[in-house]
């Protein structure tokens, strides 16, 4: 993601979320599709691996759907809270247009402390 | 931790039985000691991350002071900040992970200190003014030892004075780094939450001026605000008395003469730009990011030594005393402007 883009809009709708970013583009986030995502300490290792993986997926997929509360940090990240399942995570920009965009947030390394 | 160079800190094991990340696909498979690595890995890290996020709680405001290069006065001016804002009353922190030479300890009175570590956990020197000191230095055999850390154990070094330092509450954590663009800024961006912002130091040399330009590329490209740009060594001022209202000439640095008239006691004083004035503010305004102020020359700005002592704790009403609590002054204005900008405009939530 070019260094510029920064996030200037977040709708937030019944089972995704909405970004508009300041390139004009718009994409989409599906609730399940962020929490797998989640670049905090205990999820991070739990995509390390397929297996793994496959049951954290099935995991966050079944948590119930509902509306984030969402709280800007500094300028350059968001975090997520839920009822349910993990809020600990604090999503960077960068990160938010990686997971929209379909790729792989982590570039398909494993969990590492701090990389978010 | 493997690699660590903090080797007093035993990361507690989980305990056999508990819940076990692999799934606990059979009940009796005991791990490898591979395995047992990367659990114990993984439950320190998760540990760490959590006294992270309590951290970014505990600790009101956090500062990071940079330079684009080495001897502009960097540690010197961050010590200043932590000694000036404990001056209004503020419970400060002071880390310094400038590896390339760590001297705050020195200028704080603390030469020679070690790290002191209790049940897994690091506790801060504490220095003039009552400032909580973390350094570097605290880790060398002794303080003239210059060490080369390679990469990783580096930054595992930093991050554990991050996330296992007990620091307390603290108003403000004031954070020295190497010069130039480093891992250690990155290091620090991604583990603290919620920084506030950079400080960027720079002489007014036109070589400084440069490299602080850069700086400010940096902070933007770290997604860390820049507080502002403060000036220092800018100007020598030398006092002098003579008649009451007599004029008297002066010859500066570049042999220019320069006319004082002296006040009405007969006391004169002229500020001699020792490098060209005003660069730090011109280059802040070219790259429309604050300017805090300027910090005059002051050969005695340290009193030299382990037990050294900076210039606002020898002379807190002098020149640099004065001049230092109006850069935090400005400083606190532009990490309130931040945040206001910030809760506004920006980013629209539906
Ligand atoms: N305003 C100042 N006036 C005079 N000497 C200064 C001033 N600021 C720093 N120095 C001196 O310059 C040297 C380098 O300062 P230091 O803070 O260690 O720089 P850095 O951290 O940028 O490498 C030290 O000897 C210090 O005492
Ligand atoms: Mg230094
Ligand atoms: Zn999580």
């Amino acid at each position: 993601m070019s260094e510029n883009l920064n996030l200037v809009k977040l709708e937030r709708m019944n089972s995704e979320m909405e970004l508009t970013w300041s390139d004009g583009s718009i994409n989409t986030i599906a609730y399940p599709t962020l929490r797998f995502w989640c670049p905090c300490a205990k999820c991070g290792p739990r995509r390390d691996e397929e297996e793994l993986s496959n049951q954290f997926q099935v995991e966050v997929d079944s948590l119930p759907t509902e509306k984030p509360i969402v709280n800007p940090v500094g300028g350059y990240a968001l975090h997520f809270e839920w009822s349910d399942g993990c809020s600990s995570g604090i999503f960077r920009f960068e990160r938010l247009h990686d997971i929209a965009l379909g790729e792989n947030p982590d570039g398909g390394k494993p969990y590492t402390h701090g990389a978010w | 931790m493997t690699g660590s160079p903090i080797t007093q800190h035993t990361p507690k094991s989980p305990k056999e039985g508990d819940e076990n990340p692999s799934g606990e696909k059979e009940e009796d498979a005991t791990p490898t000691a591979d395995q047992q690595r990367q659990m114990e890995q993984a439950f320190s890290q998760m540990k760490r991350k959590m006294t992270i996020q309590e951290m970014g709680d505990k600790i009101k405001h956090k500062i990071m002071v940079l330079s684009g290069k080495g001897g502009v006065g960097k540690s010197t001016v961050a010590t200043g900040l932590a000694l000036s804002l404990a001056n209004q009353g503020n419970t400060v922190g002071l880390l310094d992970i400038d590896i390339t030479g760590p001297n705050v300890p020195k200028m704080l009175g603390l030469g020679g200190h070690r790290l002191n570590v209790e049940g897994g956990r690091i506790f801060p020197a504490v220095g003039q003014r009552g400032v909580k000191v973390i350094s570097m230095a605290f880790l060398l055999e002794s303080d003239d030892t210059p060490v080369v850390w390679r990469g990783p154990i580096k930054l595992g070094a930093i991050q554990q004075f991050i996330g296992d330092v007990e620091w307390g509450e603290l108003d403000y954590l004031v954070i020295d780094f190497p010069p130039g663009s480093s891992d250690e800024p990155l290091t620090v961006a991604q583990s603290l939450p919620n920084i506030d912002g950079m400080v960027i130091v720079t002489t007014p040399q036109e070589v400084a001026l440069l490299d602080s330009r850069k700086s400010v590329g940096f902070a933007n490209s770290l997604k860390v605000p820049v507080i502002g740009i403060v000036e220092n060594m800018s100007g020598y001022t030398i006092h002098g008395t003579a008649q009451a209202n007599q004029t008297i000439s002066v010859t500066g640095p570049t042999n220019e003469i320069i006319e004082i008239t002296a006040n009405e006691a007969g006391d004169w004083s002229v500020t001699l730009d020792i490098f060209k004035q005003g660069g730090g503010q011109t280059t802040a305004e070219e790259m429309d990011v604050p300017f805090l102020g300027r910090l005059p020359f002051d050969p005695g700005v340290i009193r030299g030594g382990d037990d050294g002592v900076h210039r606002i704790v020898a002379q807190p009403e002098g020149e640099s005393a004065i001049a230092f609590a109006s850069i935090v002054e400005a400083i606190k204005k532009q990490i309130k402007d931040n945040k206001d900008s910030q809760s506004s405009g920006g980013l629209e939530i539906i």
